[in-house]
């Protein structure tokens, strides 16, 4: 897992530290570095180039190191650096430490391996209900795009993991009972939702946006090997609020399987939110929760709740989104 | 002296403190800490937090907190009395507070609102707006004048931007400050009891 992000001149990330848990709900005004700490993930998983030897060997300078991440690997820690160079665009380097240089080469396939299994979503409604081409089955992407063809995929992979995907749907959204895929002539494959009162079927692509998010959701939930690490940006945007419950308990299993009875290695969560609604649901637990400010200046910051050890007892018994709304905890927009 | 203001709307707070300003007859600072709600019930919820964030994290001397009434009594014997319920609440705030070397306890004074804010800032320009007719009509079960009727009249239309309705309630406070004794007949209760407490600080300082 990815336990620290270290960000310098990185957008609104001038010089900023994000210390991450199994299980991480950042809140914060808009252009406080919340997505940015999404798109500084993203980055991680599709540099332009790869350089497991020295920062000096490509040339790179200190300054123009714009991240770096620290990877709990289970047997030891490292660290690596992602910057920007014109001629190369995105480089990931290893942070060079001498006692693990002797074998550099196979702790960078192995942080390779660990970066290409973390997937960061943003979903672009509009997409997600689309047909897809039938011949091409492959997973959900960060858009949300190939949303019937990743169903598809668990549906012919992995059956027990597709029909509690759609027990978990019918559940969330009770209007629909089924989901029915169909090919047409062109080679398109279409994805139908079939309502529970009339029978009727509609489109995926006429269904409304939370129902689609929903769909999305609990397709990245139900994979039957997950990615190491998912970003979700504001993935409670188009939900109910009586959904958000049964959104973080899905979030939930992921990053705790064992809680739940599950038996698979457990999913790092990075979820961005500005629902207070949402936030209620982690007073719990403040160790999950990350205030990002932006300061006068522009830049911004994060801090975790649980770093402020009174603040249990100042909440006392208010609702924690109520709280943060209130201001006291900072992470609000500023008035001009 | 530094007060911080806690309200149903970002736009109340510069009117109400206008207002405040004008009873303590000192020029108020505010405290650096951007204080909103979701309206009466989320103001009953955070107001713990809030009490002790400021009594213990920042340099506050006082908070003042105003809420609308919306369909409840002002009046004492009223069982559901919106005023009494968070006059007790700020004393049981109050009570919580454990003492901070250095600094005198956190103030607190809480104003209602009959049936919302905007009837404070009318009742100079219309005489008919005032708590007797407001708590008449709620025994008459016959509202002399809705929420939105109050909110027109003051921003002269339906729809207004926070820009508007903060100019119009700080143009209106300004009024209303002028002529305190007449702002305190029209809410004897509601603004009144506000009054009197944030004199009773007047004597303190």
């Amino acid at each position: 897992m990815i336990t620290q992000l270290k960000f310098q001149n990185f957008k609104a990330l001038k010089d900023a530290e994000l210390k991450l848990g199994m299980f991480n709900v950042i809140v914060g005004p808009n252009g406080s570095g919340k997505s940015s700490v999404l798109q500084a993930l993203r980055t991680l998983t599709e540099p332009n180039s790869i350089n497991w030897g020295f920062a000096t060997t490509v040339g790179m300078q200190p300054q123009t190191l714009l991240i770096n991440a620290e990877l709990d690997l289970g047997n030891r820690v490292e660290k690596i650096n992602l910057g920007f160079r014109q001629q190369f665009g995105w480089i990931i380097m290893r942070d060079p430490g001498p006692q693990l240089l002797a074998h550099a080469g196979i702790a960078g396939q192995e942080i390779t391996t660990i970066l290409n299994r973390i997937k960061i979503f943003s979903f672009d409604t509009a997409t997600l209900g689309q047909p897809v081409n039938a011949q091409q089955i492959n997973e959900l992407q960060r858009d949300g795009s190939n949303l019937v063809g990743a169903l598809t995929n668990l549906r012919d992979k992995d059956e027990e993991a597709y029909n509690r995907l759609r027990e978990e749907f019918q559940r969330w959204i009770p209007e629909y009972d089924a989901l029915v895929f169909h090919n047409e002539p062109n080679g398109q494959r279409h994805l139908n939702l079939r309502q529970k009162i009339s029978r009727g079927s509609i489109p995926a692509s006429q269904a409304s946006e939370g129902t689609l998010l929903a769909l999305a959701l609990l397709t990245i939930v139900h994979q039957p090997t997950p990615p190491v690490l998912i970003g979700l940006e504001e993935p409670d945007a188009s939900l109910h609020p009586r959904l958000l419950r049964e959104l973080r308990d899905a979030l939930y299993r992921l990053a705790f399987p064992s809680d739940f009875g599950i038996k698979r290695a457990p999913v790092q969560v990075v979820v961005t939110t500005h629902s207070p609604f949402f936030l209620d649901l982690f007073k719990d637990h403040p160790e999950q929760v990350i205030i990002a400010e932006k300061k006068a200046d522009g830049t911004a910051t994060f801090k975790n709740l649980s770093d402020d050890k009174e603040l249990r007892e100042l909440i006392g018994d208010a609702p924690l989104g109520e709280v943060w709304y209130s201001g006291v905890l900072g992470g609000v927009p500023v008035p001009a | 002296m530094r007060v911080a203001i806690l309200s149903e709307s970002t736009a109340d707070e510069m009117a109400l403190r206008i207002v405040v300003d004008a009873v303590l007859a000192v020029r108020t600072i505010p405290v650096a800490m951007n204080l909103e709600s979701r309206g009466w019930s989320s103001v009953r919820s955070v107001l713990p937090t809030i009490s002790k964030m400021l009594q213990y994290r920042t340099d506050a001397e006082a908070l003042v907190v105003v809420v609308d009434s919306n369909h409840t009594y002002l009046s004492q014997d009223e069982p559901k009395n919106r005023l009494r319920e968070f006059q007790e609440l700020v004393q049981r705030c109050q009570r919580e507070l454990k003492p901070v070397a250095g600094r005198v306890p956190l103030k607190i004074a809480v104003g209602v609102a009959a049936p919302a804010i905007e009837a404070w800032w009318l009742c100079k320009s219309n005489p008919q707006i005032c708590e007797t007719a407001w708590e008449k009509g709620l025994a008459d079960k016959r509202d002399p004048y809705s929420k939105l009727e109050l909110k027109k009249q003051l921003y002269g239309s339906d729809y207004r931007s926070l820009e508007l309705m903060t100019q119009k309630m700080t143009e209106a406070a300004h009024v209303v400050a002028g002529d305190l004794a007449t702002f305190e007949r029209s809410f004897p209760s509601g603004f009144g009891s506000l009054a009197k407490e944030l004199r009773s600080w007047r004597r303190i300082n």
